[in-house]
């Protein structure tokens, strides 16, 4: 396996002229960035700026049509479920089964992500996610009995309970209010506060612009330099 | 080396618990959950395999009968000519068992013939018509197979020592007539059997199919935590593994209850109704019905997903 050491430090995600085609069109163009471990980052720009490719491509979902992407030093290649099993995604529309407890949701994917992990084992680590995510008190409720909020945090419990090296959100706030949206993303700094990298992918600018953090913007498949104006990318 | 060993043993039973758990009774719950879906293939496949099970009664009944009509046709009666000298008899004898394919040579005498002639029921009325012993002495040729029955027959066909009207038992017309009829009764049940079994699999594929088109939600989230290909698909292919073992169990009652039927309306054992057959070979038969149907209902399943994407 290539391996990339960086110089100084240890970079989680490092992409290198990615580019990616639907058909024939392009949804990332030559895309070059880093991500320190840890980092907590905010991916925003307009609809069909290729945030969602991008995620795709971190998490194995797609293949860059040209370029390459390591993932802690480790070159992005054929084994794509070896990714998957370093990255969790959180979605949008929270992605739960329904016919499962909070507690089993956990479980399922601990289980269905990593066979060899022993069942008390698995129920452990399940339930410090929930805790973490304040959802201890409701580990045996099905998703149809939780808040918006909550299925957004036990989501988030299930992609942590992995202990992921990244964690990618694509609009994990879309769906919530305000006050649920804070709490959401609280939960995700603090995840990365811990040393998961945490890659966020919004519309929300008064999210992003409630506290400083590293802002990746995308418009038409390309990183806008930190220098242009946010217009750019907030138009959409 | 017992610690590895120890550890291995540890994994081992921890994988095999996530997979019974995560596939075999997530597929078994799954059926239950749409076993209504489910009846119309269990239908058909216990439709099948109860013809399949009915078929291979009736070839274990066949195959009782055709062995004991074949140990029968292969004892050639070589009727002798009246008047033959003890000197032309001792040479058609040494003629016969200097053969390869010849087994054994049996004189049997005109008194003989006559005594085991009236042990048959019928014929002493019979004889009893006809004027002093009709019946030929004859040599009883016990052969290796139907085919050196036949290469025999025509080579004493023109014999001298023979009785000339009828010098041997054998009856091509009689031979050909049940080998050919054992060939339609076995094509028959095949395509019979083809047809049924490509039905089932049809109706099972597509119960299959419509689960997963059902659970497509599932499953893509499934996908998204990490399940791999044949953890996704496992599922679905043992339900139609479950589909085709109900129907299996459902076929096997219907062929115990229709043999029970047969004998009852009978009223003799089951052997004497269809030979060969015992309550022990009927069990096994019916018993190996489960198998049969969990190889085609999973095989079935497989198929029906076979290129589907998620």
């Amino acid at each position: 396996m290539l391996r990339w050491t960086p110089l100084g430090g240890g970079p989680s995600v490092r992409m290198e002229g990615v580019t990616h085609r639907y058909g024939r069109t392009p949804s990332l163009k030559g895309v070059d960035l880093e991500i320190e471990s840890g980092e907590f980052t905010y991916l925003v720009g307009p609809s069909a700026s290729g945030k969602t490719t991008l995620l795709k491509l971190l998490h194995g979902e797609e293949r860059p049509t040209a370029g390459r992407i390591w993932l802690d030093g480790e070159l992005i290649g054929r084994r794509r479920r070896s990714t998957r099993r370093r990255v969790s995604v959180v979605f949008q529309e929270y992605r739960l089964l329904e016919r499962r407890t909070a507690l089993e949701n956990i479980m399922f994917a601990l289980r269905v992500r990593d066979l060899s992990l022993r069942r008390s084992e698995v129920a452990g680590r399940a339930l410090t996610a929930l805790a973490d995510c304040g959802l201890a008190m409701r580990a045996s409720a099905y998703p149809s009995q939780l808040s918006g909020g909550q299925r957004q945090r036990l989501a988030i419990a299930r992609a942590l309970a992995a202990q992921p090296l990244l964690l990618l959100a694509d609009e994990p706030t879309a769906s919530l209010d305000v006050d649920n949206a804070r709490r959401v993303t609280a939960l995700l700094r603090k995840i990365a506060a811990r040393g998961t990298t945490v890659i966020v992918a919004t519309h929300d600018r008064d999210l992003v612009a409630a506290r400083p953090n590293r802002v990746i913007r995308l418009s038409e498949g390309e990183v806008v330099p930190a220098d242009e104006p946010q217009e750019r990318w907030a138009s959409g | 080396m017992g610690v590895r060993l120890r550890r291995t043993l540890v994994l081992l039973a921890a994988i095999t618990a996530n997979v019974v758990e995560l596939i075999v009774l997530d597929a078994v719950r799954s059926w239950i959950r749409h076993r209504s879906a489910h009846a119309p293939a269990v239908g058909s496949v216990a439709m099948a395999l109860f013809v399949l099970g009915a078929s291979a009664v009736g070839t274990v009944a066949l195959q009782t009968v055709a062995r004991e009509e074949a140990a029968q046709a292969t004892l050639l009666h070589v009727y002798l000519r009246d008047g033959d000298t003890a000197d032309q008899l001792a040479d058609l004898e040494g003629t016969l068992l200097r053969r390869p394919d010849v087994v054994s040579v049996v004189y049997v005498s005109k008194a003989d013939a006559l005594r085991e002639a009236l042990a048959r029921p019928g014929m002493a009325d019979l004889i009893d018509q006809t004027e002093g012993n009709p019946l030929p002495a004859a040599y009883d040729v016990r052969l290796k197979s139907l085919a050196a029955v036949e290469s025999l027959a025509r080579e004493l066909s023109s014999d001298p020592r023979l009785a000339p009207d009828q010098p041997t038992s054998y009856d091509a017309a009689t031979y050909s007539t049940l080998q050919r009829l054992m060939q339609i009764v076995a094509i028959t049940t095949l395509v019979v059997i083809s047809g049924l079994a490509l039905i089932a699999a049809g109706v099972t594929g597509g119960a299959v199919r419509a689960a997963a088109v059902a659970r497509a939600d599932e499953v893509q989230t499934m996908r998204l935590v990490g399940a791999t290909d044949w953890m996704v698909r496992g599922p679905f292919v043992l339900e139609g593994a479950v589909t085709g073992v109900v129907g299996g169990a459902l076929g096997a009652v219907v062929l115990i209850a229709a043999c029970r039927f047969l004998q009852e309306e009978a009223g003799v054992g089951l052997g004497d109704v269809l030979p060969g057959l015992g309550v022990v070979v009927l069990a096994l038969l019916a018993a190996a019905l489960l198998p049969v149907g969990a190889c085609m209902g999973s095989l079935s399943a497989a198929v029906a997903l076979r290129g589907k994407h998620w």
